[in-house]
């Protein structure tokens, strides 16, 4: 189930906060287990045995480690868990793509069975993983309770499209957790807002992005110059919306019912430098390499040779994580090669205005690598983007695409950017002193998330119109 | 130092991460902190900060400090701290300071007007909690009604998804609640207004030029025509399949949805008037004349094939220059290409010039792919004239007018202009008879109209005027005549304005349409004596590669 479709906003949703609001406090956990597991198995029920298989694993090695006295023991129970939670990511994420490039190098075409992705597996892999290394590093308890270890890696709100939320960050609040009436409602709005974001704003950014520049087709056709620029653009900014939107959703269930997740992107396309972009952008997962490979690796507190070594393994491990085919890679190690030019050639020497603009480019020409796995589509795009093989520099039908969806452009801009919250805050201010501001400010506050609930309604209905030319009796 | 903050219940490091996290605040939280500030409480995050300084500067004697403002009466919910930590705190944000006056200034009565305020703020939100969960519960108590559910969508033609069968595997592996999903989103009870509402809410995304170029291009290969008189250039037929091979045949929802997409790709749209582009596609269109050639050899001596490639309302419309900018395969060149590759035998039917010879006249409709029935009489012409036989004359018959059709273009594109200015539909009732037999998917028997009375349908559907619209196989009686002439017309939907226009010419005349018919046409054409076998097809179709392999593997012959 997604978080943007009916059946989870209209029967899901208010049927698990309607008996969470309902039961004893001490059943609460309960609830949100068991609607989690429904929530999870919705995409294929027999997975629900892996991740409760890998939790209780988890659970199993973190108590041992945290009971046994010795290192060395410690270490092996450590050890035991990383290579069940990685094999078994390996297994079902990337034996699919091993033996594909196995067989390309053998130009063998033998028909090998490859297992189905089961939905959410590299997220709470990690976060099982997180979970045992602190423990292992003595940051966190172990938690006593497998049925608890479940539900933190199972939790609904972010179980299948992150954040990689820290044991550390829930430990406390799996026990004593309070929503207070500003939670409840910065959770709600929260929600509302990403749902927004997904629904209004990045499914339209998709439809123009599919139009332009379709990935997966085979060929593409031939294009002017501004086509790929714009169809790149509604790529760049649907990856954001839709990305930032599921996190926003996560913090904001999160947050109603009490828990508080951290911040898992911090308006990334403000970046000054690619290094600015990658402290802004899917933090979560950067602070996962960064903390459990890049500084026990060494960091950058050692040599030169030792400092490029770590860069790359982390960039080619988050280019890997976020699919198993070559293009993540090559886009993972793009994104080395500039880190590694900042760090070594440019340091700092941009002016800001001029670092900002450079990033851009240089992080929508990286989406150009992550959009398309096919590298003829990829090569087409990327020299389409130069003016190589464009059709001049533009076209009708980029002019109408473009008209087309002028506003909601401007409006996806600005919202990667914190004017919105600026705003408000403005608005904040103002209503402290004047009485008119604070009625604006109070309308506001009520009618924000109920607007945009009901916008994303329709938006989500309109999503599922599908005019089909046959017409049948 | 984790006491000190004032909460008691956090840890340091909670502190040290939220702090941080707040560096990164999100729009909700910037907000609901403004508002905390608005409202005289103590704020989380100035306790946070306060925290956070004394941790950054790691000073001992800052601590100190830091202690003593703790001391002080935090009432407009912020510690003072010493002024160069609070210069320093305002240049880092100098948003959140909101009030620079500091807590001492604060007199009882405007600590009360904060209260009063910050109590009315609190309210509001209060209400938008409620409204929203309100809302929520509402939309899901809708969901509810079973009997309100939508089955079938009028305007984009087609069943919705219906309610997904519950068997073992399909639980165990989850497609049933994937379906289950889906079937509750799509066949939701308000759908058709949310549907609307999405629609105008989509018009405000951009603005809607006049001269439009819409949909997704595929750019299409290289026609390989070479023009007449160049020796040499003339590609040779290519060869008939044997009864042997084995022809892929794809599902009919497969089929449907690559002629949509097909048919939906490069639209031009101008005045409330769209137009598809056609792109050539070499293997298709090797594949259809193979099709045609092989119906021809299995019949060879038994019935005559035609085969009529009708264009899309661009080729035939448009005018030149904005063809050529467009871009797209030159039509006219193109079916001249289909019909080099078929075996003399087939009679390839060349209705482009005539058709773009009346462009003036109202042939095509403009909010639908399709010809108008004025369009498919040059079509029949021109196949007369083939034939060898004199054309009936259409407007010595019955005419009948079907105003306020929006068709297929209008359901993709929504276009305002069309909405204004609406299509109409003229049927001409053949003058022998107008009735006919139809026969389901479900081999059922149906007696029908020729031409029905459409005028109290749906805006969207006055096309289907036409034999009842597209059917595996049909049957139409001409009670005038008793020579034994019989037709069979292999059609796609631009056949069902064509096919009325033979029924006075034949005794009589079966239709088929392959898209829901997988029976082999020889076998028919022998079994029922069938004199004449004419293929009629868009060119758009034509030349898509599900519509070509499904006729190639009804063009051999049974293997009855």
């Amino acid at each position: 189930m997604v978080f943007s479709s009916f059946m989870f906003l209209f029967v899901f949703l208010p049927v698990v906060l309607c008996v969470y609001q309902f039961v004893p406090d001490r059943y609460r956990n309960h609830v949100l287990l068991a609607s989690s597991l429904v929530f999870y198995a919705w995409g294929g029920p027999r997975y629900v045995l892996l991740i409760a298989f890998e939790a209780l694993v988890s659970w199993g090695t973190a108590r041992l480690i945290e009971q046994s006295e010795e290192r060395g023991t410690k270490r092996l129970w450590l050890i035991v868990d990383l290579v069940a939670l990685l094999g078994l990511l390996a297994y079902f994420k990337y034996w699919g793509f091993l033996v594909g490039s196995i067989q390309a190098l053998l130009h063998s075409s033998a028909d090998i069975f490859t297992p189905v992705l089961p939905i959410g597996i590299s997220f709470y892999t990690f976060q099982l993983i997180s979970y045992v290394v602190d423990v292992y590093r003595g940051k966190v308890h172990a938690q006593r309770a497998y049925w608890k270890l479940l539900l933190y890696c199972s939790l609904f709100h972010q179980c299948i499209a992150g954040p990689i939320v820290r044991y550390e960050t829930v430990a406390d609040e799996i026990d004593n957790r309070r929503a207070t009436p500003g939670d409840v409602y910065a959770g709600v709005r929260r929600f509302c807002v990403g749902l927004a974001k997904k629904v209004v704003l990045a499914n339209a950014c998709a439809s123009l992005a599919d139009t332009l520049v379709p990935a997966g087709v085979g060929t593409l056709a031939p294009q002017p110059l501004l086509g790929w620029w714009l169809g790149m653009l509604a790529y760049t900014l649907q990856i954001y919306l839709d990305f930032s939107a599921y996190s926003d959703m996560a913090i904001g269930l999160g947050r109603m019912v009490g828990f508080h997740y951290l911040e898992n992107f911090d308006h990334p396309y403000l970046c000054s430098s690619v290094q600015d972009f990658w402290r802004r952008w899917h933090i979560s997962l950067g602070s996962f390499f960064r903390d459990y490979v890049y500084i026990p690796l060494g960091g950058s507190r050692c040599s030169t040779a030792q400092y490029v070594r770590n860069m790359a393994v982390v960039w080619l491990l988050t280019g890997l994580w976020h699919g198993a085919s070559w293009n993540y890679i090559f886009w993972g190690a793009y994104y080395l090669v500039f880190l590694l030019l900042e760090h070594f050639v440019l340091t700092d020497r941009l002016p800001k205005a001029a670092g900002h603009v450079l990033t851009l480019i240089v992080v929508v020409l990286g989406w150009v690598l992550f959009r398309f796995e096919n590298f003829g589509e990829m090569g087409m795009a990327f020299l389409g983007m130069f003016g190589i093989g464009a059709t001049g520099i533009t076209s009708l039908a980029v002019r109408t695409a473009f008209l087309q969806n002028i506003f909601l452009l401007i409006v996806s801009v600005v919202a990667c950017t914190g004017v919105g919250s600026w705003l408000r805050h403005q608005l904040a201010v103002r209503a402290r002193t004047s009485d008119v501001a604070l009625r604006v400010y109070d309308a506001e506050e009520l009618l924000v998330p109920i607007v945009l609930l009901l916008v994303s309604t329709v938006a989500l209905a309109g999503a599922s119109y599908n005019p089909f030319i046959y017409f049948q009796f | 130092m984790a006491d000190q903050d004032g909460t008691g219940r956090l840890s340091r490091s909670d502190v040290m991460r939220r702090a941080a996290a707040q560096r990164s605040a999100s729009e909700t939280r910037q907000g609901s902190e403004a508002s905390r500030s608005a409202a005289p409480r103590a704020a989380r995050r100035s306790n946070a900060q306060a925290a956070r300084q004394p941790a950054r500067q790691g000073a001992t004697q800052r601590n100190a400090q830091t202690r003593t403002t703790r001391t002080r009466p935090q009432a407009a919910g912020k510690t003072a701290p010493t002024q160069d930590t609070q210069a320093r705190r305002v240049k880092e944000q100098p948003a959140s300071q909101g009030s620079k006056r500091s807590p001492q200034s604060v007199s009882p009565a405007e600590r009360e007007e904060l209260r009063r305020r910050g109590r009315s703020l609190a309210k509001a939100r209060r209400i938008g909690v409620k409204g929203t969960m309100v809302t929520m519960a509402l939309l899901t108590i809708i969901g509810q009604f079973f009997f309100l559910r939508p089955m079938h969508s009028d305007l984009e033609k087609r069943d919705l998804t219906p309610f997904p069968e519950i068997t073992a595997t399909r639980l165990v592996d989850g497609s049933f609640f994937s379906d289950l999903a889906l079937w509750y989103g799509d066949t939701y009870p308000l759908r058709e207004p949310l549907v609307r509402a999405s629609q105008a809410l989509g018009n405000l995304y951009g603005i809607q030029p006049k001269t439009q170029m819409v949909g997704r291009t595929t750019g299409g290969d290289e026609l390989p025509v070479a023009a007449e008189g160049e020796a040499g250039a003339t590609p040779a037929p290519v060869e008939a399949a044997s009864d042997d091979e084995v022809v892929e045949v794809p599902t009919e929802r497969y089929m449907a949805e690559e002629i949509q997409n097909k048919i939906m790709e490069g639209l031009y749209v101008n005045n409330g008037a769209a137009y598809n582009i056609y792109y050539f596609d070499q293997e298709s269109v090797e594949q259809y004349a193979r099709a045609m050639n092989t119906c021809a050899q299995n019949l060879k001596g038994e019935a005559t094939v035609y085969s009529i490639i009708a264009p899309t309302s661009a080729g035939a419309l448009l005018d030149e220059k904005t063809l050529e900018d467009l871009g797209g395969t030159d039509q006219q060149q193109a079916i001249k290409y289909f019909y080099s590759l078929y075996d003399p035998i087939v009679h390839g039917v060349n209705v482009y010039d005539t058709l773009r010879a009346h462009n003036d006249e109202y042939i095509y409709f403009r909010t639908d792919h399709h010809w108008t029935q004025l369009g498919a009489y040059y079509a029949y012409q021109e196949f007369c004239r083939e034939k060898r036989e004199q054309p009936s004359n259409i407007m010595a018959r019955e005419k009948v007018t079907f105003d306020n059709f929006l068709g297929t273009f209008y359901a993709e594109l929504g276009n305002a202009d069309m909405e204004a200015n609406p299509d109409y539909v003229d049927a001409y009732i053949p003058n022998s008879t107008n009735d006919m037999v139809i026969w389901t998917e479900d081999g059922e028997e149906v007696e029908t109209n020729v031409v029905t009375d459409v005028s109290d349908w749906n805006i969207y559907s006055k096309y289907n005027c036409f034999i009842s619209g597209d059917r595996p196989l049909s049957r139409i009686d001409n009670p005038t005549k008793d020579d034994g002439s019989s037709c069979l017309v292999i059609k796609d939907s631009f056949g069902c304005a064509f096919v009325p226009l033979l029924v006075d010419d034949y005794q009589t005349t079966w239709v088929i349409d392959f898209r829901y018919s997988d029976r082999s046409i020889p076998d028919f054409v022998r079994e029922n004596d069938i004199d004449d076998v004419i293929f009629l097809n868009a060119i758009v179709l034509a030349g898509t590669d599900p519509v070509s392999s499904a006729l190639l593997a009804q063009s051999q012959n049974g293997n009855s």
